[in-house]
């Protein structure tokens, strides 16, 4: 007796040919969200899990990639705050307030010179981001990382586009500030100051 | 010379140009300025520079077979 393998229904057919493609980058963003390799794969899993069993939400053929970073993240937010037994939920709204464009903290923008990431090894990139705080880390992953835009992002986190672009300015400081301080550390100085300095004063 | 509020704005400008946030017009325009200024030459490479840095090494863990497998398995349950 022959028994024939079922059809492959269309459901099937879709998370194979547009959702699963993007793997690599959902696991990309789990491990710099989690920190750990396992937690991400099962972040990811999840995802996949949960993707699989909405996917009569998903319109085929539109942007799959953001629709799972989304599923992602509430399933990050949802478990791992929650395992992690963080103090409180971190309010987006509270966020708010980091973003004063007149805190004169920092820095309108932060240069940093070619030369500086010719030296560099890759890791002081990760561990930088790493060290961003998690709304900030999640808006530089997305944009920099994933290249997804503003109103992507806005979807995929729940916030609105004008604080994905004070998130993003901020995060970028900061991360330049990091990788700023690794190139220090590496022996280079920033002269540039000193030399404005000297032609001011002839 | 460019005054602080040209250099601010010439940096808003190429940051929404690689966030892909400009319109094909502002596009255009902002290539034409960034042509004809070595001051916004320099600005647009080094902001070009930090962010093909950042996204060529940041860490991106590879996905085993087994990963990939067990969500096959799981949703062919």
């Amino acid at each position: 007796m022959i028994l024939s393998r079922p059809a492959k229904t269309t459901n099937d057919e879709v998370f194979e040919s547009e959702l699963l493609p993007h793997i690599d980058a959902l696991k990309t963003f789990a491990f710099h969200l989690s920190y750990d390799e396992d937690d991400a794969n099962d972040l990811v899993q999840e995802t996949y899990m949960k993707a699989h069993r909405f996917i009569d939400k998903y319109e085929q053929g539109t942007n799959a990639k953001a629709w799972l970073f989304k599923i992602l993240k509430n399933a990050y937010i949802n478990e791992y705050r929650k395992k992690k037994k963080r103090p409180t939920r971190v309010d987006f709204e509270d966020i708010v307030s980091y973003h004063d464009s007149d805190d004169s903290r920092v820095p309108g923008y932060l240069d940093l010179r070619e030369e500086i990431f010719a030296s560099m090894m890759g890791d002081e990139v990760t561990i930088a981001i790493n060290s961003l705080p998690i709304d900030f880390r999640t808006v530089v992953l997305l944009c920099d990382v994933e290249g997804f835009t503003y109103e992507e992002i806005s979807k995929i986190i729940d916030v609105p586009i004008g604080t994905v672009r004070s998130r993003l300015f901020r995060a970028r400081n900061m991360l330049k500030e990091k990788l700023k301080r690794y190139a220090t550390n590496l022996g280079y100085e920033d002269k540039r100051g000193r030399a404005k300095k000297s032609s001011e004063e002839e | 010379m460019t005054n602080r509020f040209d250099d601010q704005e010439m940096r808003n400008r190429v940051s929404l140009f690689f966030d892909k946030a400009l319109s094909k017009e502002d596009e255009q325009s902002l290539l034409t300025d960034v042509n004809q200024d070595p001051n916004f030459v320099k600005l647009f490479n080094q902001e070009k520079s930090a962010r093909e840095f950042i996204r060529s090494n940041v860490r991106r863990p590879s996905v085993s077979p087994d990963l990939i497998q067990n969500i096959r398995n799981a949703y062919r349950d």
